[in-house]
């Protein structure tokens, strides 16, 4: 008895795997494959971003694109049959968001092309071997934050800054790269870096308390563990009266006084239309590989007066003028 | 779903068919709660890639490597609780914790890439069959022998003390079993199962990372619990073999959830849709359920 269910089972199995095959020929269309480790906000405007590229370059989903979007919702198992998934299907191009994302995709095909986008060091994570011509089947952009600018924009807000506190979670690459560049572009502004860790979103409130006297501001990464609990950060920032600047700008309008940053959606948008060109036909070891900084031509500045003056900072005319968002 | 796809749902089912029968020794034969695997199985990835990338060692060595780092980690929390009594859960939870940090450390950061670097699977590169056939082929073979390995081990002399030890606690100590030296090498052993897992799977990932090991102990024990449901498991060696087969299922529900977008599913549903499609194969074999008297009803006697 036991087994006949088990002989159901697998044919009910079957069925579902031809009419999913029947589902999947939609023919004459570009396919490209999307995927992303977790879905938070940066990394769905990544996502969007991508499709607005390619939009920009003629491709149209719906019209002659087909775009297969994955989420490995953080399991890396997951992850890895995303990955077979896209290679099974052979997609004209697989675009993946993230690090360990990228890494799964690059294991899995040396052949089907790979258009990377929010990889902050995509060398250390051996996915290309350098910017220019990077050859292979990988190529795609760097959301590498424009640290020395920002810490200019700090410092110029904040004339006295000496020691910059840093909450990170030191479990995720880009967070440890970040934390390199903010220490070796501090020094040469005479700022000086004080580490605090905060493995899960719980132990940011202990990380910033930690800080607390010990800086004169702090800097909370793009880091998505600690993104996720910048109002206490901000709040504790407030009551210390300890100016929080953030490294993504969306930040500011959860509180942060300032930051000058990346446009998640025209990072995508760069890798979008690296997508289009490999789709017409270029290879995509010969699309060089970009920093997003360097090609997004004017960062864009968005500063809060509201809580400046509440972490007891005024900020500077300058910057005032220079900002594209002011939130009052 | 592609001949490919299938193929490496296969490998990374056989990868968890090896979590699997960790899982196996732990919950079911010592009725040991354990949670060291969330910790072990990227402690196994992380030894391999350090020993692989920094140490220049040969892959297979490395393999066997992360296997022993596992066991050390399950040695230390099994010796928790038998040496200083803490609880069984409590203290996997501290070694899974600890092993975060330690993952890190030598790791020397969160990643560790394996991307062009010499794996287990780069022996068949110069091959005509390509790698994805060759991969499951040499993944299962791994997989058969550590499965029969852990039957003949379980039928010796030891192997059956440390089924008393966790059937029956109290009438395997009167029979002159130690069950603290039992559950040492039980623990032990199972973890080393986890992090051989997790070395061989960051060498199809193409990475180690220090996340890999979230929800690890999840899949592992769903899989024993489909496994055993669906699949006769009086035996050890039907047993094991069962836990391998729920592994496989496991992955095969999470494929199934992954190609569901024609039925207007979204991306981030793909854990509803694999938690869904677990508990139906268990509702499906339960006598109670309406639905499974109903299967057992249709089909023939």
């Amino acid at each position: 008895m036991r087994r006949s269910v088990n002989l159901k089972m697998l044919l009910l199995a079957g069925l579902g795997v031809l009419m999913m095959m029947l589902a999947a020929s939609a023919a004459g269309m570009k396919t490209i494959g999307i995927s992303t480790i977790v879905e938070v906000p940066q990394l769905v405007q990544t996502k969007d971003g991508i499709l607005k590229g390619l939009a920009d370059k003629g491709y149209v989903v719906g019209k002659n694109l087909k775009v297969d979007y994955q989420n490995a919702n953080g399991n890396m198992p997951t992850q890895q049959q995303i990955a077979k998934k896209f290679v099974g299907e052979d997609v004209d191009v697989i675009a993946p968001i993230t690090t360990p994302t990228s890494q799964a995709m690059a294991a899995a095909t040396k052949t089907i092309p790979i258009v990377f986008a929010t990889v902050t060091d995509p060398i250390a994570a051996k996915l290309i071997s350098r910017y220019k011509h990077p050859g292979g089947n990988v190529t795609g952009v760097s959301d590498r934050p424009p640290i020395a600018a920002q810490l200019k924009l700090f410092k110029e807000i904040m004339p006295n800054l000496k020691k910059l506190g840093f909450i990170y979670n030191p479990g995720l690459d880009s967070s440890k790269a970040i934390l390199g560049w903010v220490k070796e572009d501090g020094k040469k502004l005479g700022i000086s870096v004080v580490e605090a860790a905060a493995p899960t979103t719980n132990e940011v409130i202990p990380a910033t308390n930690k800080l607390i006297g010990k800086v004169d501001a702090i800097y909370v990464p793009n880091d998505t563990t600690v993104v996720a609990a910048l109002e206490t950060v901000v709040k504790i920032g407030k009551q210390t009266k300890t100016p929080v600047f953030t490294g993504e700008t969306r930040g500011v309008g959860r509180g942060a006084v300032a930051s000058l940053g990346l446009n998640y959606t025209q990072v995508g948008r760069l890798a979008g239309h690296m997508v289009a060109e490999v789709l017409n036909g270029k290879k995509p070891g010969d699309i060089d590989a970009v920093i997003a900084y360097q090609k997004i031509p004017d960062n864009t500045v968005v500063v809060n007066e509201a809580s400046a003056k509440a972490m007891g900072l005024t900020i500077p005319a300058a910057v005032l003028k220079r900002a594209s968002k002011v939130i009052k | 779903m592609s001949l490919y796809e299938i193929l490496g749902t296969v490998q990374i089912g056989l990868v968890f068919g090896l979590v699997s029968l960790g899982a196996y020794i732990s919950f079911r034969i010592l009725d040991f709660p354990d949670l060291t695997v969330e910790g072990s199985f990227p402690l196994g990835a992380a030894v391999l890639a350090t020993l692989i990338v920094n140490w220049g060692w040969n892959p297979w060595a490395a393999t066997v490597a992360a296997g022993v780092a596992g066991f050390a980690a399950g040695f230390v929390t099994a010796w928790l609780n038998v040496r200083f009594n803490i609880l069984h859960i409590l203290s996997g939870i501290l070694l899974a914790i600890a092993l975060y940090s330690v993952n890190l450390r030598i790791m020397g950061g969160p990643n560790k890439p394996l991307l062009g670097t010499p794996t287990i699977f780069s022996m068949f590169d110069g091959w005509h069959t390509p790698a994805y056939m060759l991969t499951p082929i040499l993944i299962l073979l791994l997989v058969a022998v550590v499965k029969f390995a852990l039957d003949l081990f379980l039928s010796t002399g030891i192997g059956l003390s440390m089924r008393a030890a966790g059937a029956n606690p109290a009438m395997a100590v009167a029979n002159g079993v130690n069950v603290g030296h039992m559950k040492l090498l039980g623990i032990g052993l199972a973890n080393a199962l986890t992090a051989f897992a997790g070395g061989l799977f960051a060498q199809i990932f193409g990475a180690a990372d220090a996340y890999m090991g979230i929800g690890v102990i999840i899949i592992g024990l769903a899989s024993v619990i489909v496994g055993m449901s669906i699949l006769p498991s009086r035996t050890v060696v039907q047993a094991t073999f069962a836990c391998v087969v729920g592994a496989m299922l496991y992955r095969f529900a999470v494929a199934f959830a992954l190609d569901a977008d024609w039925l207007g599913f979204k991306a981030s549903d793909v854990q509803l849709i694999t938690a869904v499609l677990v508990a139906l194969t268990l509702v499906g074999q339960s006598s109670r359920s309406t639905m499974g008297r109903l299967l057992k009803r249709i089909g023939p006697r």
